[in-house]
């Protein structure tokens, strides 16, 4: 960690802070550093809160941006104000997407690129990572940049400045949602933030790490059940509240079930997974919710013991830190024991 | 009648008779063995030696012709009546073992397996287990029964090793058949059987390597008999406790401790104090993968306990958190026998996935 970088920039970190507050941000006790990213955010006096606070003229949709010549941009036809442009786009250049944003995305996509055949055609077959190891390399570049910095917010994900060089921790400081978005608390080294909830899995594809997430979900599956379709996604945002439970969505069209996620462990809350399909399946008049859970639980293991077992004669770094991700996902799996009730719509 | 000290059986190395060091056998030698078996009461047709990997390994003399070997009650040597002297394997003086099969136990032993490889075999895999760090012989030892390969003599380990690999559970006794200890195991091996006199016996056509199926072993047995990795349908449960509603549950890895119903093995259940005692416990088989827990959930009705569902859930996430423990730990290091553990893992917990609902039983 190098906090208060000296680093020379064409546009100060101070003088950056300043137009940032003039556009009605809020940044105390925040500086910059060399942490997760080359452009890291750390506590000038970590025995201190830290404050963030991005206004919301300042969170620009990921639908808004897009990328000429290798500059990140804000589309022409948006209706971002000049001044926020300005500053958004330079901010990219800066102290982002121009500081390291690239060059990380670019590593990892090139170290996905150089893992061996059978390893990468598994990975796209079984796994969804055809985003990641299938077409034009800036465009996957520039995608993986975008969905491992946006954050969710009112309607839909944003790509919000100076919080989008924190990292990624599911124990961080959680993001504040109201007139703003903002941070505030006490770091323990980098600010980290919870990005919502990942499972191992996603959480690699975003963030290019294996860590030990509390839930696991099922990977996107179609299933057969009697004479029933079970289509299982894994968008995570969507989701209803039961009591105190979130659930996914779920649309019975014709004879298909389609659900928006499923989990499929829980760390903290093992019982918690079977008994929302319990209650989805209920809800839905459907019935046998038990085997359905089991076969879905028994179809996600085997794919990921296959996957580790097929990197087994590899060795390497992206190697071994695949085959740890499918370790993290399998233990998170497995902690589906018994079910408990799960309030009704 | 004198046998050479061989390395390798294989027919094709002709032994040259002004060399009495030689270490290859002939053709000599393995037929004035046979001859001296088939003088014993056993059955050999159509069998060969041959080297692989192992040093063990039989195939068909004449591949287009069925195979033979049956072994005379006379000529199967209970474990407990073996023991190692000076590195040599015989038969303890106080065993109830006639004269004739005595010597010719020792010499068949010498020639053809403890002393052509499977000494070395036991070995080497101790060599390998020794070299291990000791965070993870010490989750061997402890959450995989593995002590026998870690802990002790080493001398001792390389014999009880070898005794483990060859011995074959016939009517209710661990024994050394001469010969079908050659037989190299595979999963979709042959069955041993018996003839209508009840002597054990393997017969068939075999157009290359002739196999022995395992028998009941899961992966990690398998592994803890053989020192190999092998992909094997089903799994058991490590042996551990729990608790089923109020009742504490002990679970052993007894599979031979067995009954019958529904044409289903099951296994032995007894009280134990206020708790209950499973013998073993199938937790996955890909076939019938409901019967695991229609076996628990049955067994626990039995019992009068509630509880089942979540009791066996448990059982089942205190297996598959202990092999991937062993993955987390072994996923450092490199080698061999590091690649076979965890191999052996992977095929343990593929095996334990096949376990989807239950059924009546």
């Amino acid at each position: 960690m190098e906090v208060g970088t000296t680093e020379r920039r064409d546009w100060p970190w101070d003088e950056m802070l300043e137009a940032f507050r003039a556009l009605g941000g809020a940044a105390k006790n925040i500086a910059i550093g060399k942490g997760e990213h080359d452009c890291s955010l750390f506590a000038v006096d970590p025995a201190e809160p830290v404050l963030l606070r991005v206004p919301a003229n300042l969170l620009i949709s990921v639908d808004e941006i897009a990328f000429r010549n290798g500059n990140i941009q804000i589309i022409e036809s948006s209706s971002v104000p000049e001044a926020e442009r300005g500053f958004f786009e330079r901010y990219q250049t800066t102290f982002s997407w121009g500081a390291g944003g690239k060059s990380g995305s670019a590593g990892f996509v090139a170290g996905l690129d150089a893992l061996p055949g059978d390893i990468r055609a598994l990975l796209i077959e079984e796994f969804g990572f055809a985003g990641l190891l299938q077409g034009d390399v800036a465009e996957r570049v520039q995608n993986h940049f975008l969905r491992s910095t946006e954050i969710g917010w009112q309607k839909g994900p944003v790509i919000a400045p100076l919080l989008d060089r924190t990292g990624y921790d599911p124990k961080g400081l959680r993001p504040e949602r109201g007139k703003h978005l903002q941070i505030q608390g006490y770091p323990r080294g980098e600010i980290s933030v919870r990005r919502g909830v990942q499972d191992p899995c996603s959480a690699f594809c975003l963030y290019g790490f294996a860590g030990p997430e509390v839930n696991a979900f099922s990977l996107s599956v179609r299933a057969m059940f009697g004479d029933r379709q079970l289509a299982i996604g894994r968008r995570f945002i969507e989701g209803e509240k039961r009591g105190n439970d979130i659930i996914p969505r779920s649309e019975l069209q014709g004879d298909a079930l389609n659900l928006s996620y499923l989990p499929l462990g829980n760390r903290k809350f093992p019982r918690q997974p079977r008994g929302i399909l319990h209650r989805l399946f209920r809800d839905a008049g459907l019935n046998n919710s038990d085997e359905v859970f089991d076969e879905i639980l028994r179809v996600n293991a085997l794919r990921f013991i296959k996957l580790m077992k097929a990197l087994e004669p590899y060795e390497g770094a992206m190697i071994s830190t695949l085959r740890t991700v499918a370790r993290y996902q399998l233990e998170a799996m497995f902690h589906c024991v018994g079910s408990r009730e799960i309030a009704p719509a | 009648m004198q046998f050479v000290e061989v390395a390798f059986a294989d027919p094709n190395l002709v032994a040259d008779p002004d060399n009495t060091t030689v270490a290859f056998p002939s053709s000599f030698d393995w037929e004035n063995m046979l001859a001296e078996f088939r003088a014993l009461g056993g059955v050999a047709d159509n069998v060969a030696p041959a080297p692989d990997r192992s040093g063990r390994g039989l195939f068909p003399r004449n591949p287009d012709k069925p195979f033979l070997l049956r072994m005379p009650d006379n000529l199967l040597f209970p474990d407990n009546d073996v023991e190692f002297v000076d590195q040599q394997i015989r038969i303890r003086n106080d065993a109830s073992i006639g004269a004739a099969e005595r010597a010719f136990f020792e010499r068949y032993q010498n020639a053809f397996s403890w002393g052509a490889g499977g000494r070395a075999e036991g070995a080497r895999l101790v060599e390998q287990f020794e070299s291990l760090p000791a965070e993870l012989s010490a989750i061997l030892v402890t959450d995989f029964g593995m002590s026998r390969l870690i802990d002790g003599d080493r001398a001792e380990r390389i014999s009880r090793y070898f005794l483990r690999s060859r011995t074959i559970r016939w009517n209710s006794e661990n024994v050394l058949m001469p010969l079908i200890d050659l037989i190299n195991f595979r999963s979709d091996g042959m069955r041993l059987s018996s003839d209508p006199e009840g002597h054990v016996q393997i017969e068939g056509d075999a157009r290359g390597e002739i196999l022995v199926a395992h028998g009941l072993h899961d992966s990690l047995g398998t592994f803890n008999k053989f020192g190999f990795a092998s992909a094997r349908p089903h799994a058991y449960s490590l042996p551990m406790r729990t608790k089923v509603g109020t009742s504490e549950l002990a679970i052993g890895r007894n599979v031979m401790a067995n009954a019958r119903r529904d044409g289903f093995a099951i296994p032995e259940m007894r009280s134990e104090g206020t708790g209950l005692h499973l013998s073993y416990l199938m937790i996955g088989h890909p076939r019938s993968p409901r019967l695991s827990r229609g076996i628990f959930d049955a067994l626990m009705r039995e019992a009068n306990t509630s509880g089942a569902q979540a009791a066996f859930d448990t059982i089942l996430l205190v297996n598959r958190t202990k092999f991937l423990r062993l993955l987390e730990t072994l996923e450092p290091h490199d080698g061999e026998l590091i690649r076979q553990l965890r191999m052996m893992a992977y095929f343990q917990l593929e095996a334990m996935t096949h376990c989807v609902g239950s059924r009546e039983l």
